[in-house]
C-alpha cells in the first residue's frame, strides 16, 4: 500500500508541477530562513567559543581587568592562591595591519614558558616540525599568524608585518603559522601570537597584563578557588571560567538572537499559510478522487492520512531544498552579522558555518511540523467529504461560513489580551510577553476579517451583472477568501509594522544624533572604526589636537565594559562640564546641563534608559559600582535617552573615573570648533598633522551619522529579507486562492459560458474579485500593521531594550502599499482566471 | 428459498428542508435476492441513483429501513459502513472514476490493498480479473491511454476484486457507444454468474434492462412496476 501511495503521490506531483512547486518553494523558503538564522546564531557563538578556547587553552579559570590593564603584581597573588597549579599572563591588543587595508590582528602576547601546559595550538615553522620556540627568543619581533590569514594577506614565513599600535607602527617578522586543536578549531583567523615582553613594549603596556589564565591543582574545587581569588584581588577584577566568558557574550547577544529567531519563525508561519492553501487547492481539485476512495471503502482517517502524507512528501522535498538554501543564506550573511555584532556587541569574525546534526534535525523537524500543522485542516476537511456529494458537481458549490457576532467578541477579547500582555511585559516582565501582545493584536484583526468582508459585500451595489456576480461570489466564498485575506493581512501587517518601526527608530536615532552627538570633528584610532573600541589615543595626539587654535573645546571619551550586579554593562568616561555646555544629551527628568555640571568630579553617574530598566534604578538612587579601588557608592544623577546599547551604559565624569580606575587615556576625542571654522578644512589639516604619529582617523559629524546609519541598516538586513518574502507570499497566496475558487466554480462558470458570457467576461469577473480582495487586505493590513507597529515601538522595544522610540509614520507607505498589493492581486489572479475562462463548457456542465 | 441480499422497507429520501425540500424517493419497498441481476429503469430524476446511493451506504434515508447483506445500514456507524462498502459492496460509476495517476492494474488492486490483502495476492487477483474482462494487455496503461469501454471494464474488475455480495452500477453504459455498451453488458451478466454476485444497476438503456433478470420501473421517486426478464443466452 505504501508503494502504491508513493507512486500515486509522485504522479500527482508530476501532474501538477506548478502547484507542487509552489508548496515545495514555500516550505523551502521558510525552512531556509529558519535554518539560516539558526546557523548564523550558532556560528556566531561557535566562533566566540573557539576564540575563547584558543586564547584560554586548557585554563580552568581566568582573571582579567575586563578591558582595563592590570598590574603584573597580580600574577604573584594569583600564583600564591591555594588550589592554583599554574598561571600564565597574557597581554592583548587589536591592531590594524599596515599595507593591508581593513585587515586587523588580535595580538596575544604570551609567556612562552608558563604558557606550555595551557596551549590549544601548535606552531609550524616552514614544514619542519617545531617543538622549540627558539625564534621567539632569538628575535623578540617574531610573530605567529594563522595560516588562513597569512594566505589571505599573501605573506610568507620570514616576511615583515607592520601593525598600528597605540604608540605607533610596530614591525614584526612572521616566523610561525598557528594550528589550532580541539575546541579551538574555528577560532578567529585574526588571532596572532608574540612574546609577552615584546607585546608589552610594543603596546606601551610595560608592567601591565590583560588576563591571567590559571590551571587548578588536581581535586581543587573551581568555585572555592575562584572565591579565594576574588577575596585576594580588587573587586573590579573578574574571576571566571573560560566558559563563563563565553556565556557572558552569549547573554549579551541574547536579544539580538531572539529577534532573529522570532523573524525566522515568522517565515515558517508564512510558509504554513502557503502550504495550507496548496493542500486546500488539492482537496478541492480532487473531491472526485476522495469520493471514489471513500466509496471504495477508505475510512475518513485514511483520506486524512493520504493528504497529510502527500503534504509531508512534498514538504519533505521542500525541507531538503531549504536546508542547503539556508546554508547558502547563512554563508552570504556571515559578513553582515559579523559586522553588526562587532559594531554593537563585541569583536567577532565568523569564518565558518557551524552546523550540527541537532540543528539540521531541528530545522527539518520544524519544517515538517509546520507542513503537518498547515496541512492538518484541509486534510481533515477532505476526510469530511461525503462520497455522494463528491460525485455531484452540482454540490461543489461554495459553502460560506457565516461570521457571527462572536467573531467580534473574540476580536475584542484578543485586543484586551494584547493590551494586558503589553502592560505586563512593560511592568512586571518577562519581556517575551510582549510577543504575546503582538500576536493577540494581530489575531484580533484577523478575526475581524469575515465581518468586514460581509459588510463590504452587503454595502457595495452594482448595476452591471458581472460586477454583481463577482460581488456575490466574493461573499459566498468567504471560507477561502476570508482565509486568504486574513493571511495577507498578517503578512502585510508584518511588512507595515516592521517598516514603521524601522522608520520610527531611524528617525528617533537621527534626532538623537542631532541633539547628542554635536561635536564637529572626532579623532579615534583607526582600529576602533574597524573592530570596535580597542585602542586608546596617545597623549601626544591629545596635546596636538587640543592646542589647535580652531578648537573651542575638546571632549574626551573612553568606554569599557564592567560587570555590574553580575551583568555586563558599559561605563563611559567624559568631561561633564564640556558635555553640559556643548552636548544636547536629554534626560528623562531634569535639565541635562545642570545635572552634568553639578555631577562633575563627584561620585555621580548618569545612566541610560536600558540601564535604568534592567537594574530597576531611578534618579536619586545610590548604586555600588565595582572599581579597581573597590566597590564605590555612586548616586544616579539622571537617566538619559540613548540608543547605542541595550545592555546598559552609565556616564561618569573623568574626575571620578581617574580617581577610581586610575586610567587617563581616552579613546575618542570630540572637537567643538570655534564659530566660523570650516570643519572640512580643519579635518584635512589635522589629518595631515597627526598622520605621521600613527593610524588615526579624523571624521566629521556628517560621517559619524553616515556610519551610524550604515550599521543601523546592516542590522536590519534580515528584516528586509523578511519583507521580500512577505510580498512573495501575497502573490502566491492570491494565486492559490484563485486556483481553488476556479475549481469550485467550474460548473457555474460553465453555465455562464453556455448562456453567452464571453471568456473576457469570466476573466474580468475573477480578476475584479481579486482586486477587491487586494483592496480589503491592503487596507486591513495597513490598519493592523499600524497597530502592530505601536506594539513594536511602545511594548517590544522598551521591554527588550529599554529604548524610548518615538512612533513616526512613513506616510508614503499609505499610498504606495495598496496599489502595489492590488496590482499583485490582479497579476496573481490573472492566470487562474484565464485558465478558468477557457474550460470546455460541456465538460464543466457534466453531471454524474 | 434464496437468501435476501438487500431490502428496502418504505424508504423515503428528501433533499433540502421546508419549502425547498425535494423528494427523491417516496416510500419505496424492494427486495433483492442473492444472484439476481436487477435493472432499475425510469426517466431522469425518477430516483434510480438515489436508491443506489442508499444501497451503497453513501447516503442515508430520510425515512424507512435499508438492509444490505443482513445489516441494517441505518444502525451502522460510519466506520462499519465504510468497512462494509469495502468488503461487501462493489460500485461501478457512469464516468468510471478511475484514479488517473494509477495504471489499470493498480486501480483494480486498490480495494484489495485497502482491505489489507497481501500486495502480491492483490496483484495476482487484479491481473486475473483484467484477463477475465479482456484487458490483460492494457494492465500497465493509465486511464488516459484507454477508451471509455476499456475504462469501464477496468472499473467492473475493480468492483469485483473483493468478491462483494452486491455490485451496484449507476448508468454503467451511459457514457459508452453501443459496441462498448454491449461488451460491458455481457461482462456484467457473465461475471455476475461466474462470481455469484448480485447485481443492481440503474439504466436508461433497454439493452441493459433486457440483459437483467428483473426490471424495476421507477417514476417520481416511486416503484411503479416490476417484471422478470428471461434473457436470451449469449
Amino acid at each position: 500500500m505504501l508503494v502504491l501511495f508513493l507512486r500515486h503521490c509522485g504522479r500527482q506531483i508530476a501532474r501538477h508541477p506548478a502547484m507542487s512547486a509552489v508548496t515545495v518553494l514555500s516550505v523551502a523558503l521558510g525552512v531556509a530562513l529558519f535554518i539560516g538564522v539558526l546557523v548564523l546564531n550558532q556560528s556566531a557563538l561557535a566562533a566566540f567559543r573557539a576564540s575563547v578556547d584558543a586564547t584560554a587553552g586548557k585554563a580552568n579559570l581566568e582573571v582579567s581587568g575586563d578591558g582595563v590593564p592590570m598590574d603584573e603584581e597580580i600574577l604573584r597573588t594569583v600564583r600564591s592562591t591555594p588550589g592554583i597549579a599554574a598561571a600564565t599572563p597574557l597581554v592583548e591588543q587589536v591592531c590594524l595591519v599596515s599595507d593591508h587595508p581593513g585587515e586587523y590582528l588580535q595580538l596575544e602576547g604570551i609567556d612562552l614558558f608558563s604558557n606550555v601546559p595551557f596551549r590549544a595550538f601548535t606552531l609550524e615553522a616552514g614544514g619542519s616540525s617545531e617543538s622549540d620556540l627558539l625564534e621567539f627568543f632569538r628575535d623578540p619581533r617574531s610573530i605567529a599568524l594563522t595560516a588562513t590569514l597569512a594566505h589571505k594577506m599573501g605573506v610568507r614565513l620570514g616576511d615583515r608585518i607592520t601593525v598600528r599600535t597605540e604608540t605607533g607602527p610596530a614591525n614584526f617578522v612572521l616566523r610561525y603559522l598557528i594550528e589550532f586543536h580541539g575546541k579551538a578549531v574555528g577560532a578567529d583567523e585574526h588571532l596572532a601570537l608574540l612574546d609577552i615582553a615584546s607585546a608589552q613594549e610594543s603596546f606601551g603596556r610595560v608592567g601591565k597584563l590583560s588576563r591571567i589564565s590559571c590551571l587548578l591543582r588536581k581535586g581543587a574545587d573551581p568555585g572555592e578557588v575562584a572565591a579565594s581569588l576574588r577575596s585576594r584581588l580588587p573587586p573590579s577584577m573578574i574571576v571566571q571560567t573560560p566558559e563563563g566568558r563565553s556565556r557572558r557574550v552569549e547573554k549579551m547577544l541574547g536579544a539580538f538572537e531572539l529577534n532573529l529567531t522570532a523573524l525566522s519563525l515568522v517565515s515558517l508561519v508564512v510558509a504554513m499559510y502557503m502550504i495550507y492553501n496548496a493542500v486546500e487547492a488539492s482537496v478541492v481539485r480532487r473531491r472526485g478522487e476522495i469520493g471514489l476512495l471513500r466509496s471504495l471503502g477508505l475510512q475518513r482517517s485514511g483520506v486524512q492520512a493520504l493528504f497529510l502524507g502527500e503534504a509531508l512528501v512534498v514538504g519533505g522535498i521542500g525541507v531538503l531544498l531549504g536546508l542547503p538554501l539556508g546554508l547558502l543564506l547563512a554563508r552570504s550573511l556571515l559578513g553582515v552579522i559579523s559586522e553588526s555584532v562587532t559594531a554593537i556587541y563585541a569583536l567577532l569574525h565568523i569564518e565558518r558555518i557551524s552546523l550540527s546534526a541537532e540543528s539540521i534535525a531541528l530545522a527539518a523537524g520544524a519544517g515538517l511540523a509546520a507542513v503537518a500543522a498547515a496541512a492538518w485542516f484541509p486534510a481533515r476537511e477532505a476526510s469530511g467529504v461525503e462520497p455522494v456529494e463528491a460525485f455531484s458537481p452540482g454540490t461543489l458549490a461554495e459553502k460560506s461560513r457565516r461570521a457571527g457576532p462572536w467573531w467580534a467578541v473574540a476580536a475584542f477579547v484578543c485586543g484586551g489580551l494584547a493590551v494586558g500582555l503589553g502592560w505586563l511585559a512593560l511592568h512586571t516582565g518577562p519581556p517575551t510577553l510582549s510577543f504575546g501582545s503582538a500576536l493577540f493584536a494581530l489575531l484580533g484583526f484577523t478575526l475581524l476579517v469575515p465581518l468586514v468582508c460581509r459588510e463590504i459585500a452587503q454595502s457595495l451595489r452594482f448595476r452591471s451583472v458581472l460586477p454583481r456576480l463577482a460581488m456575490a461570489h466574493f461573499a459566498h466564498s468567504l471560507h477561502h477568501n476570508g482565509i486568504t485575506i486574513a493571511a495577507l493581512l498578517a503578512a502585510l501587517a508584518m511588512y507595515v509594522s516592521v517598516t514603521v518601526m524601522i522608520f520610527s527608530f531611524r528617525k528617533t536615532v537621527d534626532d538623537w544624533l542631532h541633539r547628542t552627538v554635536t561635536a564637529d570633528l572626532f579623532v579615534a584610532p583607526a582600529i576602533n572604526v574597524r573592530a570596535g573600541t580597542q585602542q586608546a589615543l596617545p597623549p601626544a595626539i591629545e596635546e596636538a589636537v587640543s592646542s589647535l587654535p580652531s578648537v573651542a573645546a575638546c571632549e574626551r571619551y573612553r568606554e569599557q565594559r564592567i560587570l555590574f550586579r553580575g551583568e555586563t554593562v558599559k561605563c563611559a568616561a567624559l568631561r561633564f562640564p564640556v558635555a553640559a555646555r556643548y552636548s544636547g544629551l536629554s534626560l528623562r527628568q531634569g535639565d541635562a546641563r545642570q545635572v552634568l555640571a553639578e555631577s562633575a568630579g563627584a561620585d555621580r553617574v548618569v545612566v541610560n534608559e536600558s540601564f535604568a530598566k534592567r537594574f530597576h534604578v531611578r534618579e536619586g538612587d545610590q548604586i555600588d559600582i565595582p572599581t579597581p579601588r573597590g566597590n564605590r557608592p555612586f548616586t544616579v544623577a539622571g537617566v538619559f535617552y540613548d540608543y547605542t546599547t541595550e545592555f546598559g551604559l552609565f556616564l561618569i565624569d573623568w574626575g571620578a573615573y581617574r580617581r577610581y580606575w586610575e586610567e587617563d587615556r581616552c579613546q575618542t576625542l570630540g572637537l567643538y570648533l570655534r564659530a566660523g571654522e570650516d570643519p572640512e578644512r580643519v579635518r584635512q589639516s589635522l589629518q595631515r598633522q597627526i598622520a605621521p604619529v600613527g593610524d588615526w582617523i579624523v571624521y566629521s559629524n556628517r560621517e559619524v551619522r553616515k556610519e551610524v546609519f550604515r550599521v543601523f541598516d546592516q542590522t536590519f538586513t534580515v528584516t528586509e529579507l523578511l519583507k521580500g518574502i512577505t510580498l512573495i507570499v501575497c502573490a502566491s497566496g492570491i494565486f492559490l486562492n484563485f486556483v481553488i475558487l476556479s475549481i469550485e466554480r467550474r460548473r457555474e462558470i460553465g453555465v455562464l459560458r453556455s448562456i453567452g458570457v464571453g471568456r473576457s467576461g469570466v476573466e474580468a469577473m475573477l480578476v475584479g474579485e481579486a482586486a477587491l480582495l487586494g483592496v480589503i487586505s491592503s487596507l486591513l493590513g495597513l490598519l493592523a500593521g499600524t497597530a502592530l507597529s505601536l506594539v513594536l515601538t511602545y511594548v517590544i522595544n522598551p521591554s527588550f531594550f529599554g529604548w524610548t522610540v518615538r512612533w513616526t509614520m512613513p506616510w508614503k507607505l499609505l499610498w504606495e502599499l495598496p496599489p502595489l498589493v492590488i496590482l499583485t492581486a490582479i497579476l496573481s489572479a490573472y492566470w487562474p482566471a484565464r485558465r478558468c475562462a477557457r474550460i470546455p463548457v460541456a465538460e464543466a456542465m457534466r453531471m454524474e | 428459498m434464496r437468501r435476501l441480499v438487500a431490502l428496502l422497507d418504505r424508504v423515503s429520501k428528501s433533499y433540502g428542508s421546508g419549502e425547498n425540500a425535494t423528494c427523491a424517493l417516496r416510500s419505496v419497498s424492494l427486495e433483492i435476492e442473492e444472484g439476481e441481476f436487477v435493472a432499475l429503469v425510469g426517466p431522469s430524476g425518477c430516483g434510480k441513483s438515489s436508491l443506489l446511493h442508499l444501497l451503497a451506504g453513501i447516503d442515508r434515508p430520510s425515512e424507512g429501513k435499508v438492509v444490505v447483506l443482513g445489516e441494517s445500514l441505518a444502525a451502522l456507524e460510519e466506520r462499519k459502513l465504510t468497512e462494509m462498502r469495502l468488503r461487501k459492496i462493489g460500485i461501478v460509476f457512469q464516468f468510471f472514476n478511475l484514479l488517473p495517476t494509477l495504471t489499470a492494474e493498480e486501480n483494480v488492486e486498490l480495494p484489495g490493498l485497502l482491505g489489507g490483502m497481501a500486495p502480491k495476492e492483490a496483484r495476482q487477483r487484479a491481473r486475473a480479473l483484467l484477463e477475465e474482462v479482456g484487458l490483460a494487455h492494457r494492465s500497465r496503461h493509465r486511464p488516459e491511454q484507454m477508451s471509455g469501454g476499456e475504462m469501464q471494464r477496468v472499473a467492473v474488475a475493480r468492483a469485483l476484486l473483493l468478491e462483494p455480495g452486491l455490485v451496484l452500477a449507476d448508468e454503467p453504459t451511459g457514457n459508452l457507444d453501443s459496441e462498448a455498451s454491449q461488451i460491458v453488458i455481457d461482462l456484467f451478466r457473465d461475471l455476475g454468474r461466474r462470481h455469484g454476485a448480485t447485481l443492481v444497476l440503474a439504466t436508461h438503456s433497454q439493452e441493459v434492462a433486457a440483459a437483467s433478470s428483473r426490471v424495476v420501473r421507477m417514476r417520481d421517486g416511486r416503484i411503479v412496476g416490476e417484471e422478470p426478464v428471461t434473457a436470451p443466452e449469449p
